[in-house]
Formats: structure tokens, sequence, C-alpha cells
């Protein structure tokens, strides 16, 4: 029979030995354990995805997942609440595509006139892919997040950008600007703020992140992004070539990385850290052929049902014979 | 939130930031008692900064006729109207405990930050004017208060004074350069700042991404979104002037557009200095002798909590009460103090709008006794003295007297200007 | 016909007996509860308030630190939960008698350990699969075996029903999309954010039935001071969500996954009950296993993110199911007793 003081030791042992282990893990910054998220899988795709039709049919061939929001609550402004998002991913020709899908009622895509709000949508990965995931809120100072923001206003202009005064408001009369060419005069964009570039040819911004209120325009712009709004649902496709020279996020065939959603929603004054966000899922580029197809019908979705009950019956028989067992052996 | 000290108030308050102070700050005193609406000052503004695309609305500088017009309208009545809703009845001051460190005593109420929190909400409670807020900027000029119950009729003795019973009066309105400011707490991306070197506040063009958060929760409603840019501007004081770098001065600090241009004289702005974040003693700056020392230029909405930085000599005829709500419990004092002014009073009002370069020092010499007189049933003594304003590097900027010096004009011009028509 | 043969194979002879003093797996267990606080502290809690931390240089290296001693944290409590799950199915495997369950068990444990490694190490989807589907049948056997018990009251019952029901809510959602990707459908498969929703729901129940089940008959054991603490905690993180200063983040935390489309204070409630029962079980020295079982499975949360949080689970509906029971039969001895019961 042990005594206390003989377990005492053993355990001591045990312990020492565990922290040794996790000592060796630690320092090769490596974590014992695997993600278990759900996973989007940007399989190839044997054609080309058109970046101003995010209806398009070859969406389908990207098996979708469905990723439940909150409201971010963790600082101020809070905001957004539950909800879900439908997100698809390929890639083409050295090109990552993801397509994210949600309801929203209306079509909030200007904000050019006083009190109004665009609608938005964001996925932000971590800069780099380690064993330790950075916070999903905006990332860490020593773990940035990569984001990229697509906003529905930067398409509703002509040239797919923003509104100008004069499409905002058609009957305005201005006799005339004396300043028009002095871009002192337009001191966000002489500043080079990346909300209003000039030369915007997409609507949907690279951004870096170091925790909140550390959103910072990253010096390559070289995320396309494009939204169509039809019948109270947003699809938005982002794209960015797989591999950039840069530190921002990177993918490659057979690599996974993280993957987090956020949305805002303009008719809600959403904008800033109000917003509905996810938490992190896997993203795999995966070198395999988007194929498509499969599923299950609404009718079939009765098998599901059948071999679920099989399952739960097959596990109360083998309960059932622990309960003979033991009753047997009591 | 952090405890900062507002000297406005007289005691501590709630903000998002811990207490940090420039070493000087801009200041400006308007004589509300002498300005007529030309609005020179506000096209000044508007033709320096915002003449252009996307800042059609934008007027960071407006002059609106009090107790109706407002720019947005009716801002101020929707703060105070926010602010009795956190805090019913609450809204008041004790007068009582007035000191050289607390001159309007203490206010009992709350602040923006103080019912924002009380509210559960992030920072200070505040609304987004709507796009009709904004048009219409001089809407209810000249718009005078009627004879209560008396439908389009004034008051049969609408002129008299103390207090006039049918009264309007202009009230001119830039950035208050607050110490405390509501856009900075409000903005979720830091990028609002006050400038160490002048207290200006800017909003940093590069890093403002729209959010519009300093529009809802400015108080006085002067940062503005401009659309086509995607971002919020503001009133920047006209730093290049403050600074300095405007040639015309030769980096000597210069006054701001709107007040060198000012034609009724009404306005004086300048610099005062920070010391441990209180308003170093200089009995000679104009600014710190009108507002700390003579008091007879009071902070607008005080109550709001931000410590603005415009100070506002009140308009001599307008019942107390409306004036105690928007300038706080000083307005007595201070309206007895204008309308029987000191000698030195008296001379300091001659700097308003006399020179381009802000002042910074004044010296007086003593002259004559000009008018020895009766207001009021109080007697006034006027004495010719000249005052001496100094620029930022203590050169003599403007010397006048008190009484204007008089000019006869033969007729060796008249011919002139005959011929060149 | 293959039964029998099977039986004769593998089972046809002693399996050696397997000592382990409960002393010394209580000592085991704290450790690893233990490491997997300091690693939700340090590494979950830390990043979360640590943006409410002024910015400067002594707390970026603050976060540094905590952040190397929670991946220590981290790695010590998946080592110690894999070692845990081991010996959890070693003496569950010995205690069957039944040569047919015993080959299930086997069967079980060893897709589970094996589809553990391969997860690790190859991170296949078809090895992530397994492993969940492992890692759901035990934990559905566990409760099912709870269910058959004849000496279990309905307070347990139904803790457990709820607890096991909500983690197979979570996991038809992923291994739903991990089936999907096998069959290389591109679709979505049915039902998967309404059975996380009702996974959900259940969380928020079991909260309730886990207090009345073993919070309700010891939670004078839990002591003025204990609930003080609970409330108090609940309180602030309910308060803070009305601040700006939040920790709202902290109820995040414990609901890792969750969306929140209930009122808040229905989630408050339910932490605060739970967290009574937790206190309650760790002051009563009977009621360790159930202490243990409930923090363990407060620490994996409803979405299990990783395998080790999926071990956690394991092990906390293991020792809610008095799966150590065993621990007496093979040192046969009878010190504190692992009690299932509601004491009257």
């Amino acid at each position: 029979m042990e005594t206390l003081s003989s377990s005492k030791r053993l355990t001591v042992i045990i312990m020492a030995f565990v922290f040794v282990g996790a000592a060796a893990l630690t320092l090769f910054d490596l974590r014992l354990a695997s993600s278990q998220t759900v996973t989007l899988v940007a399989k190839r795709s044997e054609n080309a995805i058109p970046l101003d039709d995010p209806s398009a049919d070859v969406w389908d061939k990207g098996a979708p997942i469905q990723v439940p929001l909150s409201g971010q609550n963790t600082v101020p402004p809070r905001g957004g609440g539950e909800g879900t998002v439908t997100a698809r991913a390929l890639h083409y020709d050295g090109k990552l595509y993801i397509r994210m899908e949600w309801s929203d009622a209306t079509k909030d895509d200007s904000t050019s006139m006083q009190n109004e709000f665009t609608d938005a949508a964001a996925v932000q990965f971590p800069v780099e892919h380690g064993e330790s995931v950075p916070a999903f809120c905006m990332g860490n100072p020593d773990a940035p997040v990569n984001i990229w923001q697509w906003k529905a206003a930067w398409q509703t202009g002509t040239d797919a950008s923003v509104l100008d005064v004069q499409e905002a408001y058609p009957n305005i009369a201005v006799d005339f600007y004396p300043f028009e060419d002095e871009p002192e005069f337009y001191p966000a964009a002489a500043s080079g703020n990346i909300v209003v570039r000039a030369d915007r040819t997409s609507a949907a911004d690279n951004l870096l992140a170091g925790s909140f209120g550390t959103l910072t325009a990253a010096e390559d712009q070289m995320v396309a992004g494009m939204g169509a709004w039809d019948d109270g649902k947003w699809r938005v496709v982002f794209s960015r070539d797989l591999q950039v020279g840069a530190e921002y996020a990177q993918f490659a065939e057979g690599d996974s990385t993280n993957v987090a959603f956020a949305v805002w929603n303009g008719a809600n004054a959403e904008r800033d850290g109000m917003k509905s966000v996810s938490q992190f899922l896997t993203l795999e580029v995966s070198p395999e052929i988007a194929t498509g197809g499969g599923g299950l019908s609404g009718g079939t979705i009765g098998l599901f049902v059948v071999v679920g009950l099989v399952v739960v019956a097959g596990l109360a028989t083998v309960g059932s014979y622990l309960l003979y067992t033991r009753r047997q052996t009591a | 939130m952090a405890k900062v000290h507002n000297w406005q108030l007289g005691r501590e308050m709630d903000y998002r930031f811990p207490e940090v102070h420039p070493d000087r700050q801009f200041v400006a005193v308007f004589n509300i008692n002498r300005c007529i609406a030309c609005q020179t000052c506000t096209f000044a503004c508007k033709s320096t900064w915002t003449y252009s695309r996307g800042q059609e609305l934008m007027w960071w500088n407006n002059v609106e006729t009090k107790p109706y017009g407002g720019y947005p309208h009716h801002w101020d009545i929707k703060l105070l109207q926010l602010l009795n809703d956190a805090n019913p009845g609450g809204q008041t001051w004790d007068a009582s405990t007035q000191s050289d460190d607390a001159p309007y005593g203490e206010f009992k109420g709350m602040t923006i930050f103080e019912a924002g929190a009380a509210e559960g909400k992030d920072s200070a409670i505040g609304y987004l004017p709507t796009e009709e807020d904004w048009t219409s900027p001089n809407f209810y000029e000249d718009t005078a208060k009627g004879n209560p119950g008396v439908p389009n009729e004034y008051h049969p003795e609408g002129a008299q004074l103390p207090e006039h019973n049918t009264w309007f009066f202009y009230l001119q309105r830039i950035c208050n350069h607050c110490t405390y400011p509501g856009c900075v707490s409000a903005c979720p991306r830091n990028a609002i700042y006050k400038r160490p070197e002048d207290g200006i506040v800017l909003i940093d063009q590069e890093r403002c991404r729209g959010y519009q958060k300093c529009v809802e929760q400015c108080p006085y409603k002067k940062s503005m979104y401009r659309p086509n840019q995607q971002v919020s501007e503001k009133c920047i004081g006209c730093y290049p002037r403050v600074e300095g770098s405007d040639p015309i001065t030769d980096g000597v600090p210069m006054e701001t557009r709107c007040v060198a241009t000012c034609v009724g004289k009404i306005r004086l702005q300048g610099l005062v200095d920070i010391q441990d974040g209180e308003w170093v003693e200089a009995p000679t700056n104009p600014l710190y002798y009108l507002v700390r020392k003579e008091q007879v230029a009071l902070p607008l909405y005080p109550q709001f909590g931000t410590e603005p930085n415009v100070y506002y000599i009140p308009p001599r005829w307008v019942p107390r009460e409306y004036l105690r709500q928007l300038f706080g419990p000083g307005v007595d004092q201070a309206i007895d103090r204008y309308t029987n002014p000191s000698r030195e009073l008296q001379a300091v009002l001659q700097l308003f709008r006399s020179t381009q370069k802000i002042i910074f020092r004044y010296e007086i010499e003593e002259g004559e006794e000009i008018m020895d007189t009766e207001v009021n049933g109080r007697r006034v003594q006027i004495f010719n003295d000249t005052i001496i304003g100094f620029d930022g590097n203590d050169q003599e900027a403007v010397r006048i007297s008190v009484e204007e010096p008089f000019h006869i004009r033969n007729g060796e011009f008249a011919g002139q200007f005959q011929n060149s028509i | 016909m293959l039964v029998p043969t099977v039986q004769r194979i593998f089972f046809n002879y002693q399996l050696p007996r397997l000592r382990v003093s409960e002393t010394l797996l209580r000592q085991v267990v704290q450790g690893l509860i233990v490491a997997a606080l300091l690693e939700i502290v340090l590494l979950r809690l830390a990043t979360r308030i640590g943006v409410h931390v002024p910015r400067s240089e002594l707390a970026a290296d603050g976060l540094q630190a905590a952040s190397f001693v929670g991946s220590l944290a981290f790695n010590s409590a998946s080592i110690l939960a894999i070692g845990l799950t081991v010996l959890l199915l070693l003496m569950m495997t010995m205690r069957v008698r039944d040569s047919v369950a015993r080959f299930g068990l086997v069967l079980i444990s060893g897709a589970l350990m094996i589809s553990l490694m391969m997860s690790l190490v190859t991170g296949r989807a078809a090895w992530d699969g397994a492993f969940g589907l492992a890692a759901t049948l035990l934990v559905l056997l566990l409760g099912v075996t709870l269910m058959a018990r004849k000496d279990v009251s309905t307070g347990p019952r139904a803790a457990v029903a709820l607890i096991v029901g909500a983690y197979l809510c979570y996991q038809y959602y992923s291994l739903s999309y991990i089936t999907y990707r096998l069959l290389d459908y591109a679709a979505l498969p049915p039902l998967g954010i309404d059975v996380l929703r009702w996974g959900e729901v259940l969380v928020v129940l079991a909260g309730g039935a886990v207090f009345w089940a073993w919070g309700r008959p010891r939670w004078r054991l839990a002591g003025r001071l204990g609930i003080a603490a609970v409330v108090g905690f609940v309180v602030i993180v309910g308060l803070s969500s009305l601040t700006p200063s939040s920790t709202t983040s902290i109820l995040a935390l414990w609901t890792t996954g969750m969306s929140f489309f209930l009122p808040s204070p229905v989630y408050l409630v339910a932490l605060a009950l739970y967290l009574v029962t937790v206190v309650a079980c760790f002051r009563d020295k009977d009621a360790f296993w159930l202490g243990a079982g409930l923090l363990l499975l407060l620490v994996a949360g409803y979405m299990p993110e990783a395998t080790y949080h999926h071990l956690l689970v394991i092990l906390g509906v293991g020792f809610l199911a008095g799966a150590f029971h065993v621990v007496e039969e093979a040192t046969e001895r009878a010190p504190g007793t692992i009690s299932m019961h509601t004491r009257h």
C-alpha cells in the first residue's frame, strides 16, 4: 500500500517529465495540439473566376462553409450581432479567391451623404502562420494580422470608386471650385490616406493590425474585391496572388493558415469595431481540382438522420452491454 | 476613464485619457457685443480652407443668430436636451465656491463624458446631425425673440436695459480647440490629436477612416464629414499662421484668418503659456487678462466639460438666465465689468483686430482723462491711455490709444476721385 | 461466428492489472487543472484583457512573457491530457469484462489514439475526422454508460445528457464539414448552423442542470466566500459589458464559439450556477472528480478548437461519469468514493 509521501514523490517525478517535455516543445515554438476548427478549403479551379460577377457559376465548385458570427463585444465601440456568413474559396492561376455571402435586407453602398454608412466585409489572416494563432480581434502586437476589407461604398461611383459630389447630389449647383487641381485642398488624398486613394481600382483594401486601434493601410494595395447585392444577399469576392513579395499573409498549395470573417451592416450605422465577427477557422489551399457537385438535397437529409440514429442505437447497445457486465460483476 | 482637472468646472471630471497639456494653448476672445454678423470671418475661412469639392456643407467658422439659429440646426438645444435627459434637473452650478482657481464656482451636474459613462456608453454622449441639419447654415438670421404668448408680435417694451424683452445676438463659432476635446476621446483610431506646441486640435488626415465618431461626440459640432474624401475634417486653427510660417509676418505667430479679417474688430486671438496644467500667470497677456484676471470673457457651454478655449464677452442686453445657460455663472460679473470698464480694460479692448500679429504682451502708457460721466447711475472715467502690443519676438507690433485719432481730410483727394470716374 | 473468433484471438488471456493509486491520479489531475487554467489565463485572457492595458514597453514585455509561460502551460496540459486519456481508456477497457464491449472499446480507443497521433503529425482532414468521430463516440459512450447505470439519479443524468448533447451538436457541425470534404461535396451540410444554435441552448441549460445535479445538494459547502467570489465575478462580467473597459471578453472566453443569440443575462446566470457548483464540488473532498470534470469542460469550451480541448471534454465527461471508479477495484482499497449520487 502506497503512502501519501511516496505517491507525492511519484507525482513530482511525473510532473518533472511533463514539464521537460513541455519546455522542449515550447522552445521549438510547437504546440502539442492540432487545430480542429472547421476548414475552408480552396481547391484549384479549372475555370477563370470573374471578379465582376460574384454570383458566377464557377463558385458552385467551391465547397462552402457556414460560419457563425457574433457581435464584437471586447472593446468599444461594440456592435454587430448574431449572424452567419457562408464562405467559399478557390484558387486559379496563382491567385486565391474567397467569396463571402450573407443576408442583408438593405443595400447600403454609399457614404457620400451625411449619416450614411456602408455595408462592408473583411477577411483576416495571421501575417505569419505559426503554432500560436493571434487573437481573432485584430491580432496581437507580436503577432499581427493581415486584413482585407471590402466596402460597398468603394465601388458605387463611376470607375468603381466612391460617389463623387455630383453623383450623390445630381442637382447640386456650385459656381466653381477655385482649388480644383490643388492637392492640398484634398488633404486625406494628398497625405496618402488609403480610404480615399484617387487611383482606387479595387473596392478592397490591404490592411495590417496588431491589436485594437492599430489598423493601418499596408504599403502595397494588392487585393481585388467586388461585391454584388441581390435580393437581400451580398456576395463579395476577394482575390490576391497566393504568394506576394512582402510581409503579408502567404498562401501555398498544400499549406494551411487561419481565417476569420467580419461583416458590417451600414443600415445599422455599423463601422469600426461595431461589427459581427467570427472566430479563427482554418483555410487550406488544396492542389486538388474543384469539381463541385454532391451534397444532400432536401430529400436525402433523412439519410443523415437515419445514420445518426443508427450510431446512437449502436452505442446504446454497447452501453447496455456495459451495464449488463457491471451487474454481473456486481 | 481617467480623472482630469477642469478649471472651468472647478473640479475633477472623467475623461478617456489622463491629463496632458500642451506647452501653449490657442485661445481666442470674441466680443459678442460688437459683432454685426457681416460673415466676413465666415467667408475668409471658407475661401481659405473649405472651398473645394466635398466641402459644400462645411463652415469651420460660422456666425449664427441666437436664440433660434444654429449650425447645424439646434445643435446646442439638442445637446442640452441630451444632458438634461441624462441628469434631469441636475445641471446646476454652485457659484458660492468661486476662487481664482475656480472662477465660476463648481459645476454640480454631468459633463458629456460623465453622462456618457452613466448611460453605459463608451465615451461622450452626442448625436449625428442629419443631412438637413447641416443645410441653411444661417437659418433664423436676425430672428428676434417674440412676445411670449402673442404670435407675430414683438414685446411692446422690447428694448430696455439691462435686459431686452425682444432680443437676439450673434454667436461666432469656430472649433474651441478644447483642453479635453470630445472628438479626441471619441476617435477609436486615435487619429485626432492636440498639438503640444499650441494646443490646436487636428484630425490626422492620413489615419482617419471616416467613422464619424468625432462628428457624433464633438458637442460643438465642429468636426464635419467630407463625403467625397471619406474622412472627417475640422477647423485647423489656421496653424500655419499661428506657427508663424506665413511669409507676411516674417516668422512671427499670426492670428487666424477669421480673426484677422474681422470687420467689427470683435476678435482677439493668441496663445497662453501652460505649466503643470495651469495657465501661467501673465497679467499683461491680453488673453490671460481678459479671461483669467478681468474675467469679462467666458467659455461657451462650459458644462459640456471639454474646457473650450474660445471665450466670449457676453452681450449686455440679453436676459441673464439665457446667458448663464450659455456661459455659466460668470455672466453677471462679466457684463458688469464690461459695461463699467476699468481703465486697463478700456485699453486692452483697443487691441482687438489692431494687427495680424499675435500679441503676447502689452504695455500701457497712461494718458490724460478725456471723459468723466455717468452711465446707468455709475461714474465712468475714460482715459486716453496708449496700449502697445508686442509680438512673438517681443517687438512692438501695434501702438493704439483709447481715443480714436481724429483725422481731418482736406479736399485734395476729392478731384482725383472724380477724375477716376 | 466472427465475434467468438475475434474473442479467442484477442481476449482469451488475462490482461495485466493496472495499479494506480487514486491519490496519485488526483495529484496528476490537479496538475492538469493548474496547467489548463494557467494556459487559459495567460494565453487567451491576457491577449483579450491586454488590449485595455495602455501600450508601453513594460506591458509588451509582460504580454510576451505571459505568452511564453502560457505556451509552456498549454504544452504541459496537453501532455497530461494525453497521458490521462490513455490511462482512462486503459482503465475502462480493463473494467469491461464482456469481450464484445471490450473489443468495441479497444477499437474506439485505438482509433482515438492513432488518429490523434496522425492528426498531430499530418494535420490531414481524414485523421481530424477520425479523431473527431472517435472522440464523439467515446463521449457518447461515456454518457450512455452513465445513463445505463441504475444508481444515478435524474439530476446527474440530465446534466451529463445536456453536456454530451451540446458536444454532439458541435461535433455534428464540425464533422459534417469533414465528411462533405472527404466525399468531395461542394455544398452546405444540412442544418449546420441550426444544430450549432441548439447546442448553444444545451450549454446554457447545462449550467442550470449541473447546479441542480451537483451544486444544489452541496452549495452550502461553497461557503460565503466562494459564492461571493462567483457572484462577484459574474456581476463584474455583467456590469463590465456596460462600461468601456470591457471584460465581457471573459464571457466570450468561457463560451468560445458561442454567438450569444440568447439574452445575455441567461448566459450570466448559467455561468454563475455552473461556477458555484464547481466551487462547491472542490470544497467537498468526496466530489473532487466532479469538480475536476466540470472545470475541464469549462476550459474546453463549447467549440473545442484543438485536439487538446477535445481530450479535455473526454476527460471531463469521463470524470463526471465516474470512469476512474475503477481505481478502487484496481487497487482494492476504498478511499473517498467518487460520488455520483446527490446527497440527501
